[in-house]
């Protein structure tokens, strides 16, 4: 590949829309990109050819939707041999994936369900994240969800929980500020004791998305610019964790690139702003 | 652990026979907040579920829905999820048993051009991303010696896929592709078989089809079979005279190479 394969700095989720702007001259100026797996995970055509060439200019990360790394099904070998394939080809920075559960007896939802936060959770998910980073010959990053319900049994908060899970795995965190927000709107807990709570070296990226708030909830919609309380806690997540790498997703209301790559400079200055501080 | 936790597996089968329409499933399993009650919270992942396939569908089947119209296609797509829920990895997949499901069941099933336009359209959506090949050159081809052409054997596009068609759907897709007004698709006296297929050229990729006339069907289906090229001409006698046979052959081979339909030959 004709480009770095590390990741720093400030990103933006590829999405088909804007293949064409981000192959034009001069290169436009965001620092990486973050891919949705599954969607290269095709035989060829288009979307793999785009992939080829946006890879020649920026470096990448893999973000998947399908591990179901909490599912009480097996893994899908077959999938994660084709996301090792899919890696070994565009030699991404980071491979990730969601906290959750994506099905059950076969059948995928396609979405990211939530996981009760137990013990019995804990280990199962522990399991078998070794078993994914012994397949896939990496570490990967698990990133929390927003989520809607929260289980009457659940024993731990999702803050310990994630964090157990990454410590006793030893895998990486992408942690959604975004997602946080929202579910502390969503379960009525506080966003920053859940920072406070997840340990700095295993925060590799970082997420932000806007979301649509229905009063009752709030949905994790991604189709409109990051809210300001989710600005507010981003220059929190900076002032823990440093100058970890950061994306904006959009997957709705997908706008011109240009009014994406403002939204991606605003959290470059935020950064910049709690960086100096935090040095302060 | 508490007693009243249920284990991991019994939990995701019964919220996902919550999302699957089982409203008493999830029953007492989740909290409600201040603001929302648990049925509130939970039915964010059941009408969740629905739309996403919806959407799924509506992006491999967009003539379909426009045929169709917003509620029938709503209507029609609940029917499918319900028939048959996704299992694969990704959304990308879901809708490969559409035109089964269209042909079978009931009422689309009354209309048999829905189930043709489903596999139409699921084809095109195959042709877009299916494997990349090389085409053939005319020139790869001239190259070839004269004694070598009888042993001549093809391999195609790996996008290449051949539909018979006994509703006049293909032309009722261009027609409304073209943003024109259309009528109802017609019976034919027939079904016409059409090849649709993903022509690669340098960087230009797109998708075509087109029909087959009975002689071209045949010659194109025994060489995808491995036929050598004098078998070709030799079969094509079925369809025009002897001593236009390997004219005919020629012909057709030639559109196919203009077409981007060849992807290798092989002279044995």
């Amino acid at each position: 590949m004709g480009t770095s394969t590390d990741i720093a700095g400030f990103g933006l989720g590829l999405r088909s829309d804007h293949y064409g702007d981000l192959l034009a001259e001069p290169a436009p100026k965001v620092d990486w990109l973050e891919i949705l797996t599954e969607n290269y995970l095709v035989p060829g055509g288009p979307p793999l050819a785009n992939l080829e060439k946006i890879r020649t200019r920026y470096p990448v990360a893999m973000h998947g939707v399908s591990l179901s790394i909490g599912s009480s099904d097996p893994l899908d070998m077959d999938y994660l041999r084709q996301v090792r394939a899919l890696a070994d080809r565009i030699e991404p920075a980071i491979v990730s994936d969601h906290l959750c559960w994506t099905g059950y007896a076969g059948l995928n939802m396609h979405d990211l369900l939530p996981v009760p936060h137990t013990e019995e959770a804990i280990q199962h998910i522990v399991d078998r994240v070794l078993r994914v980073q012994d397949t896939l010959g990496r570490r990967i990053a698990l990133e929390n969800v927003s989520s809607y319900v929260d289980y009457s049994f659940s024993s731990v908060p999702e803050w310990e929980f994630l964090s157990a899970i990454a410590e006793r795995a030893d895998c990486d965190i992408l942690l959604d500020v975004n997602n946080i927000y929202v579910s502390s709107y969503n379960h009525e807990f506080d966003p920053l004791a859940y920072l406070a709570a997840i340990p700095p070296a295993r925060v590799r990226q970082f997420h932000l998305a806007g979301h649509e708030n229905n009063g009752t909830h709030i949905v994790d919609t991604h189709n409109a610019p990051v809210i300001d309380p989710v600005w507010a806690l981003y220059a929190e997540a900076v002032r823990r964790f440093g100058p970890v790498p950061a994306m904006i997703e959009r997957d709705a209301n997908i706008p011109p690139l240009d009014e994406l790559l403002a939204e991606v400079d605003r959290m470059r200055r935020a950064a910049a702003k709690a960086l100096a501080s935090r040095a302060a | 652990m508490r007693r009243n936790t249920p284990a991991l597996e019994t939990l995701q089968a019964d919220f996902q026979n919550y999302i699957l329409g089982d409203d008493r499933a999830m029953a007492g399993k989740v909290r409600a907040t201040a603001k929302a009650d648990a049925a509130t919270l939970l039915a964010v992942y059941r009408d969740g579920y629905a739309l996403r396939l919806l959407e799924a569908l509506e992006t491999n089947f967009s003539t379909l829905k426009q045929v169709l119209g917003d509620d029938d296609f709503d209507a029609m797509g609940r029917g499918y999820i319900a028939a048959h829920p996704s299992k694969h990895f990704s959304i990308r997949w879901f809708g490969d048993r559409l035109a089964d499901y269209l042909a079978t069941a009931a009422p689309w099933s009354g209309t048999p051009a829905l189930a043709e336009l489903a596999s139409l359209e699921w084809a095109l959506a195959g042709a877009f991303d299916s494997a990349d090949a090389a085409p053939v050159a005319i020139a790869d081809i001239a190259a070839i010696a004269p004694e070598n052409w009888p042993g001549l054997r093809l391999a195609f596009h790996p996008s290449l896929q051949v539909i018979g068609f006994a509703w006049t759907v293909p032309e009722l897709w261009n027609a409304l592709n073209a943003g024109e007004e259309a009528g109802a698709p017609e019976q034919r006296d027939a079904a016409v078989p059409f090849a649709v297929w993903r022509q690669d050229q340098g960087e230009e990729r797109q998708n075509f089809f087109r029909s087959l006339d009975p002689g071209e069907a045949w010659m194109l289906a025994e060489a995808r079979q491995g036929a050598s090229f004098g078998a070709l001409c030799e079969g094509l006698c079925q369809f025009v005279a002897q001593d236009q046979a390997g004219a005919q052959a020629a012909g057709y081979l030639r559109g196919w190479i203009d077409q981007g339909l060849v992807a290798g030959v092989e002279a044995l």
